[in-house]
């Protein structure tokens, strides 16, 4: 797709990542400037996750999330989780630890998942960037009190 | 002898100031909305999911700040013990890993 539509899709879909909503979530956002979104998550007691969502060719393609440790380097070892949303193995692609829910392009391109297509997803209200990073938000702080 | 005491309609309803805050959006655009303590939490997500555009909120659940506990929206304010001034936070679950 043309960037310029990619990157109106990116800042539409993260209209709502206001810093009212950041206040209430515990995020912080490091950069949220197409095609990057890179925010971190912070609970209650203090446990910490950043992750990086790259999301060029937006939305025809699905994006890549990337799980980091706050100060911005690549994390080794899978988070807790509720719903077993991380998974602790090297993606074939990454070669890195990975998120492995339905919408991200690393799920898509999992050899356990490529049949399961994005364009079936694509533009649904639970798979905006947004939601996307929420579901995820959501399975972490489980798990992360 | 049947007695009647009168109440005024401002002890007969007590209310809440309340706003939906989510990803796509915030319900009210701007400040509050005042609601009895008896109404369903429901009300208002419905009423955001109008106004917000939101059209499957299914596996969406709420919470308030600093609790992971997903509130039933079939609960009212009052039996969720929320009063005063309420932000619901209000997104989708996260799916199971695969």
């Amino acid at each position: 797709m043309h960037p310029q539509l990619c990157a109106a899709r990116f800042d539409k879909d993260l209209a709502g990542i206001t810093p009212e909503l950041c206040e209430l979530r515990g995020w912080t956002v490091f950069c949220k400037e197409y095609p990057l979104f890179d925010v971190g998550f912070t609970s209650p007691k203090g446990a910490q996750l950043r992750l990086q969502v790259k999301a060029d060719d937006w939305d025809a393609t699905p994006a890549s999330f990337t799980l980091l440790k706050w100060d911005g380097t690549f994390m080794t070892a899978a988070p807790a989780s509720k719903k077993n949303i991380f998974n602790s193995s090297n993606h074939r692609y990454t070669g890195r630890i990975f998120i492995c829910i339905r919408g991200t392009r690393e799920y898509h391109t999992h050899e356990s998942h490529v049949g399961e297509k994005w364009e079936l997803l694509r533009g649904k209200p639970e798979y905006r960037l947004g939601e996307l990073v929420t579901q995820i938000w959501n399975g972490w702080r489980k798990a992360n009190p | 002898m049947e007695a009647h005491v009168a109440k005024s309609p401002k002890e007969e309803v007590k209310t809440i100031n309340v706003r939906v805050v989510t990803t796509s959006g915030t319900y009210p655009e701007n400040g509050h909305e005042k609601v009895p303590l008896t109404e369903p939490i429901q009300g208002i997500l419905s009423r955001a999911a109008a106004d917000l555009g939101v059209v499957d909120t299914s596996r969406w659940v709420v919470t308030v700040k600093g609790s992971a506990t997903p509130i039933s929206p079939t609960t009212t304010y009052e039996q969720a013990g929320l009063h005063g001034e309420v932000k619901l936070d209000w997104g989708p679950e996260s799916a199971a890993g695969g």
